[in-house]
């Protein structure tokens, strides 16, 4: 009974919205390049809270590029479907401190994480003028998902006089994909794009069996971006 | 003149203890990448904590420290080397120069700078409840 009521209902919305979006459709591209400002944060999930002082987190400064296509649904609400290469990672210092037949060493390990980056988000649109929708504000949420390409990490050894920097392939130690929630805003301006956007990592990118069960690693991003953007 | 016999004795001095400090250090090549200050928390089979060690990992990678009883206060002596790819291998005593007697095993990673490390003991030497797995972080 329930089945039957549904059915008409399923093809009314369907084809209110098709009719709508003849209408008002609109579909627009863009591509953009930027800098972004990465971290990674760390959690320790052992039941034995053993406090740790001896680090301290820094932000990478990294390239991204990408492209977008937007469909709007109307003059305030779209949704931006985004691919871009992304250089994720962080900065992370540990001290040693001297003692007997121990060294004092600063270890700086810089790691990179490239990924392939695809988001979904919805878009509120805020025309600045009724009459020209090619300048507005706009605000997104939403999600994305990226996939790893490669990840190394560089590690500087730093004693009191000697200086030993090492490089190691760490992309086996790491999880595939990353998935996460995106915060973003921006403008444009008669085509021309200025993006801010925040990316909050939610999985657990460590890779090991054991030790993801202990350790946490998220990846954290603020991505300052121009660009430029028409239509179809 | 005065002003040029000290800067000259201050410059002596400095250089005397900037050679003896560079003759000091390890090559730095040659130190463990888990060289540092690591708090041991050991527990027993069924999981409960018993004991807890602040441990200095030696450039070379070995290490003795004193691993405290937390119920009793008494304390016993862990002792054992840490391999440059992590592997962990010692045992306990009486004191940093006493015979090892158990096992103490398991292995250091590494990860973005994060450091973490984990395995298994026994000293059924002392007694046979003393068994069960330990965990380390950087400290």
């Amino acid at each position: 009974m329930k089945t039957q009521y549904m059915l008409p209902v399923l093809f009314l919305f369907i084809f209110s919205s098709a009719a709508f979006s003849q209408q008002n459709q609109k579909t627009s591209f863009g591509i953009f390049s930027g800098v972004s400002l990465n971290t990674n944060s760390y959690e320790f999930e052992d039941n034995n809270n053993l406090f740790d002082t001896s680090y301290s987190n820094s932000t990478k400064t990294a390239f991204n590029l990408g492209m977008f296509v937007i469909y709007d649904f109307d003059v305030n609400f779209g949704i931006k479907f985004q691919g871009q290469y992304a250089n994720k990672g962080g900065v992370t210092k540990v001290n040693t401190f001297y003692s007997n037949d121990l060294t004092m060493v600063e270890r700086t390990y810089t790691n990179t994480i490239n990924y392939l980056q695809f988001a979904l988000l919805p878009q509120l649109n805020i025309l600045f003028n009724k009459n020209s929708p090619d300048s507005k504000a706009f605000l997104n949420i939403g999600g994305y998902l990226s996939i790893k390409l490669s990840a190394t990490e560089s590690i500087e050894n730093q004693t009191l006089y000697q200086y030993l920097n090492t490089e190691k392939d760490i992309s086996k130690s790491l999880s595939g994909t990353d998935a996460g929630l995106i915060f973003g805003a921006g403008i444009i301006y008669k085509g021309f794009l200025l993006d801010i956007r925040y990316d909050l990592g939610l999985s657990n990118i460590v890779g090991i069996e054991d030790v993801s069960d202990v350790l946490s690693i998220k990846n954290r991003s603020i991505n300052f971006s121009i660009g430029w953007t028409g239509g179809f | 003149m005065k002003n040029i016999k000290k800067i000259f004795s201050f410059a002596l001095i400095a250089y005397i203890i900037f050679s003896l400090n560079t003759g000091c250090e390890t090559p730095v090549s040659q130190i463990v990448p888990y060289s540092g200050n690591w708090r041991f928390i050991f527990t027993y089979t069924d999981g409960s904590s018993f004991a807890d060690s602040y441990i200095t990992i030696q450039d070379t990678g070995a290490f003795c420290g004193k691993l405290t009883f937390s119920r009793t206060d008494s304390a016993i002596y862990i002792q054992g080397d840490v391999s440059a790819n992590g592997q962990i291998t010692g045992g306990f005593a009486n004191d940093c120069s006493g015979s090892v007697r158990g096992n103490l095993s398991g292995s250091f990673t590494e990860l973005m700078g994060a450091g973490f490390a984990s395995g298994t003991f026994s000293d059924t030497v002392i007694n046979s409840i003393y068994k069960g797995s330990w965990i380390a972080r950087r400290n």
